[in-house]
């Protein structure tokens, strides 16, 4: 049951929240007006901030299926291709952009299992570390910053999250780099960045500080000025080793330090917000195939209000890990005996690429491969049309604000190849990007891509992101 | 020769003591050959990748030397690899709470899993760190001490009434500080935390104050991170022996997963654990604890990647997660009987042909058992089964929903017993399995769709051990034959030190169990996860001494795990880091 609480905002730093949001509340059930009347004070004069610009990344394994992806025409007017079409629909279709040729040329080099040459190149721009070299190829970790950190590091206000990665069973198959996508700043092992698996984990971290009323403000601050003074005495603790230990574990312990000022920095009370109910799961479900669609959808509902309510402003959501084993067949309903093997990968690997003829067996692989997206592509239409419904405080939708960009480590499964990826866009980000149209950027690189991510959110210092030599500028076709 | 090893200097990391170290024994410089080096050579020209299991000469490295300790560290023995500083892992977290707290709920388990490095989740390289990590750390050390402080006699151990809050508190932090440090408090230590103390009982009161202490202490580096120094020697500033705080921490978290209890503190603390001797006892009476078992069972456990048995689900068959859970708790109760408690041979574990089994797990079997729920030990047929490998939790995850899978076997094989792990397929092949066809075996299909290249080179290696154990289906069980068809158990063993022809699995685990290449492999496994890092080529020495005992012992790995505490890897620190 949610509750709309009196809120006590970082003034100048939250923006204004509508009033209809707090009537509807979540689940629409009615909020009692004389919290609202409360609020009316320390909403005046916020009626013309401009909503912030969020970014979120969607990630799904083992690529795509072009034949049943890429629309037929370039440019507006193109029709939905079968993958694409939970997106046909008259709210969401005006946010859909589809790009098309784009490449990973930081990833075209480099030898080595496909999935993870690919996994850790889809958001870095550039080539693995820490690489151990063997006979049949290189693996390693992702080699810097990756865009949603860079990002969310630039986006970042104070008292802020900076960023939220949730995901869905992403540590079921492994858990080194195939199952992380996103790093801090200098990349590497050290600082690969876990997505949350666990939707009450996720619910603790974003909402366990907005008031409701079973507990007042009070308490929860006092609650909060302990896990200050605690962090506080630890964060001495750290310093008190400076100087003792090898260069490399300083390396670690000054990391582990700052994030704990940068935890201490942002909890506190007082997130205007509708405080959702808390998920239900048990320990066994969290890593239950038949419960990967309910895992997803407590993720979603938590990260599109994690964005309405401005906990954080960049945020992803990872669905498995590359080279995903995910068994479908345990949730979607379809006939999957024409597929001998019914883990995600296995089909991906009876399948052929684009452009090669299919016998019997690999036409089944192919369509089963397309049930499999199209899936995911609903998930992202849910997604987006929670955000849809969010309004923020100027009357646009939290998804007017917010870019949200569909990636996966390869464009498709049986060629590994990392050219032509199937990106897709949901959101304009405020009207910076342009919508609803087909793009063909044949040849150039997923760094310039993100170069104009990174524009279209204010950001127009950026002249590289990843390896420099991958960056020709901002795509600016894509600019609005 | 006689050392003088000067201990102390460290504030709060060692109290000042001198020990003595006499002459050492008879050396006994032997030659035997570390791990063979085994390359896969693909080379991939074009289409075509050709894959060789080139196995490398049996090279020359320096003698072992087993003496006394600590061992000299000069000439042969001079260098030690890099001593990447550890984080305890979910697994370590949850036992320290349980051991020192009694805390049973297992926070740990839920944390951020540890990225593996060579199979195992406590390379040092593999505790990442992201906001998540530290607020499930933060969280964690809240709940614990909420719990811990509930009961606030128990926790103290002392009477606030009689004794006062602040004597009581300043006992509660040295006690817990010992325990969950693994080592002494400063004064400075304790007299930070007494001023925490102090400040909080202002701000919030007694039992609030008293959680925040034990929270800050939950949330310590020298908690959360084992941290070593090393004892100062002017002579080698780069390398350090360790306190004997920090060797019992070693010992600690290598055989039972844990902090030291009492008695090794106490050991440490008399300068019992400073010869090769002491610490020989103390890792006798630590794998004779229950406790032993932890450790045998988390190596052997992620050795065998048993943990996926809690996902396993093979639609239309009698395997569910809740046989998964048993098949893991027969193949672990085994890896404990034959290794911490029996003979000890690694040959055991590989050829035993016995197991243990409750009433439940028989009848998944089909054999004769126990009766009840309690897991005994079973006599089987020694012509259809030999040790782990032929267990259904092996047999089982080596296969695939609807199929057994000779490559999945075959590449265990190579991968986990011979430490020779062949290359993934190349990216573009067809990796589906050939439809199940009546009319043909699938060792015959496997046979006709790896029998040509790219996938000849690598299947002729991959694919003949695990051939081997096709009377064992998809669920793990014995079959006769293979729908029908007769089954062809037969192969030939290429690349190892016991190769030539078998008839079936039987004949080759029993070649395996006495062969030296996987008793290296075993060495060098074990030395990973001792030292949460790979082999360096400065560790021959202390490699050499592992494997010299463990191949005299007839291949009794509790033999090896005392060598393993004796070598100057696990004695000494780099301090200079190096890279790994």
């Amino acid at each position: 049951m949610s509750r709309i609480v009196i809120p006590s905002p970082p003034r100048a730093l939250r923006p204004q929240l509508p009033r209809r949001r707090f009537l509807r509340g979540l689940g629409g059930l009615a909020v009692a007006l004389p919290f609202l009347e409360s609020l009316a004070p320390r909403q005046a004069g916020a009626q013309s901030a401009k909503p912030p610009k969020r970014f979120l990344v969607w990630y799904t394994s083992n690529g795509t299926v072009m034949r049943d992806w890429k629309p037929e025409t370039v440019g507006k007017g193109f029709e939905a291709s079968p993958i694409l079409q939970p997106f046909d629909t008259p709210t969401l279709r005006p946010h859909l952009s589809v790009l098309s040729g784009l490449e990973m040329t930081s990833a075209l080099q480099l030898g080595g299992n496909g999935h993870s040459v690919g996994m850790t190149n889809m958001l870095t721009g550039r080539p693995f570390t820490e690489v151990q070299g063997t006979e049949f190829g290189d693996v390693g970790w992702g080699g810097g910053i990756s865009i949603d950190q860079e990002l969310a590091k630039r986006a970042k206000v104070d008292g802020q999250l900076q960023s939220v990665e949730l995901g869905v069973q992403t540590k079921k198959q492994y858990t080194n780099f195939y199952a992380n996508m996103s790093y801090g700043e200098g990349g590497g092992s050290l600082n690969a960045i876990a997505s949350d698996d666990d939707p009450r984990s996720a619910y603790q971290r974003l909402f366990a500080n907005v008031p409701d009323a079973s507990d007042t403000t009070a308490e929860l601050e006092a609650v909060v000025a302990q896990r200050k003074s605690v962090l506080d005495f630890v964060r001495a603790d750290f310093t008190r080793l400076q100087g003792k230990v090898s260069k490399d574990d300083q390396v670690r312990l000054d990391k582990h330090q700052e994030l704990l000022a940068e935890l201490e920095s942002r909890i506190g009370v007082g997130v205007v917000c509708e405080k959702p109910s808390e998920p239900v799961f048990g320990d066994s479900d969290i890593q239950k195939t038949e419960r990967y669609p309910d895992i997803g959808k407590a993720q979603m509902d938590l990260l599109a209000l994690a964005l309405s309510c401005d906990i954080t402003r960049v945020g992803t959501m990872q669905w498995s890990s590359a080279q995903s084993g995910t068994v479908f067949q345990s949730f979607i309903d379809a006939n999957w005996d024409d597929v001998a093997d019914k883990y995600h990968h296995g089909i991906s690997h009876a399948a052929v690429g684009s452009g090669q003829s299919a016998d019997a067996t690999q036409q089944a692989a192919l369509n089963k491969l397309t049930v499999i997206n199209t899936w995911y592509a609903e998930q992202l239409a849910y997604l987006a049309g929670r955000l849809a419904e969010m309004e923020e405080a100027d009357g646009s939708s939290v998804l007017d604000n917010t870019a949200i960009l569909w990636v996966s480590e390869i464009s498709e499964g049986p060629t590994h190849k990392f050219t032509d990826m199937p990106y897709v866009l949901v959101g304009g980000m405020g009207g910076a990007l342009k919508t609803d149209e087909h793009f063909a950027f044949e040849g150039r690189s997923h760094n310039d891509l993100f170069l104009t991510i990174a524009h279209a959110m204010g950001f127009d210092d950026m002249t590289t992101f990843g390896e420099a030599e991958y960056c020709s500028g901002p795509l600016t076709g894509l600019l609005a | 020769m006689v050392s003088t090893w000067k201990r102390g200097g460290d504030a709060g990391l060692g109290a000042g003591r001198g020990i003595t170290v006499g002459p050492p024994a008879a050396r006994r410089l032997l030659h035997w050959p570390t791990l063979r080096s085994a390359l896969w050579l693909c080379v991939c020209a074009g289409a075509t990748l050709s894959c060789v299991g080139n196995i490398g000469e049996r090279g020359d490295s320096p003698g072992g030397e087993i003496g006394d300790v600590p061992p000299e560290l000069a000439g042969e023995c001079g260098e030690i690899g890099p001593s990447p500083m550890r984080r305890l892992t979910r697994w370590e977290y949850d036992n320290t709470i349980l051991d020192v707290l009694g805390d049973e709920t297992h926070p740990g388990s839920m944390f951020v899993p540890e990225a593996q490095q060579f199979g195992f989740d406590n390379g040092a390289a593999g505790a990442t760190l992201s906001s998540l990590v530290i607020e499930q750390f933060e969280k964690a050390a809240n709940d614990v001490a909420e719990r811990a402080t509930a009961d606030m006699p128990a926790l103290l151990e002392c009477d606030v009434e009689t004794t006062g809050e602040d004597a009581c508190v300043a006992a509660l932090v040295e006690r817990l500080g010992l325990r969950l440090f693994r080592r002494p408090l400063s004064s400075e230590e304790l007299e930070l935390y007494q001023g925490f103390f102090g400040q909080r009982r202002t701000a919030d009161g007694f039992a609030l104050a008293v959680k925040q202490v034990v929270s800050a202490m939950l949330q310590s580096p020298h908690f959360l991170y084992r941290l070593e120094i090393g004892l100062p020697d002017p002579a080698a500033p780069n390398v350090k022996r360790l306190t004997a705080w920090e060797t019992a921490s070693r010992l600690s978290y290598l055989l039972w997963g844990s902090a030291p209890d009492e008695e090794l503190l106490e050991a440490a603390e008399a300068g019992e654990i400073d010869d090769a001797a002491g610490i020989a006892a103390q890792v006798e009476r630590m794998l004779d604890d229950d406790k032993g078992a932890r450790s045998m069972k988390n190596f052997y456990s992620q050795w065998a990647q048993l943990g996926a048995l809690a996902n396993i689900d093979r639609p239309d068959t009698d395997l569910d997660p809740a046989v998964g859970a048993l098949l893991r708790t027969e193949t672990e109760t085994f890896i404990d009987e034959v290794l911490r408690k029996g003979d000890g041979k690694l040959g055991t574990l590989l050829s035993a042909p016995f197991t243990f089994m409750n009433a439940e797990l028989a009848a998944f079997y089909g054999v004769d058992g126990p009766s009840g729920e309690a897991f005994e030990q079973v006599e089987l047929d020694g012509d259809r089964y030999a040790g782990i490998l032929t267990q259904g939790s092996m047999m089982a995850l080596l296969a695939h929903p609807e199929q057994p899978s000779p490559v999945l076997r075959g590449k265990f094989v190579r991968e986990q017993l011979l430490c020779t792990p062949p290359p993934p397929p190349p990216n573009d092949v067809d990796t589906t399995l050939p439809e199940i066809d009546p009319a043909a075996t699938a060792r015959e299909q496997l046979e006709q769709k790896t029998g040509v290249q790219p996938c000849k080179s690598c299947h002729s290696f991959i694919n003949p051990p695990g051939f081997a154990f096709e009377h064992f289906d998809e669920v793990g069980r014995w079959r006769d034959d293979d729908h029908g068809l007769t089954i062809d158990a037969s192969g030939d063993l290429a690349g190892t030190d016991v190769d030539g022809p078998f008839d079936d699995h039987i004949e080759m685990l029993a070649r395996l169990a006495e062969s030296e290449d996987v008793r290296a492999c075993a060495v060098l496994q074990w030395f990973r996860y001792a030292h949460g890092r790979d082999r360096s080529k400065n560790d021959a020495c202390s490699f050499d001494q592992m494997t010299t005992l463990f191949r005299e012992s007839g291949g009794n790995v509790r033999t090896m795990l005392v060598a393993l505490t004796q070598t100057p890897a696990f004695l000494y620190r780099r301090t200079d880091g190096g890279a790994q």
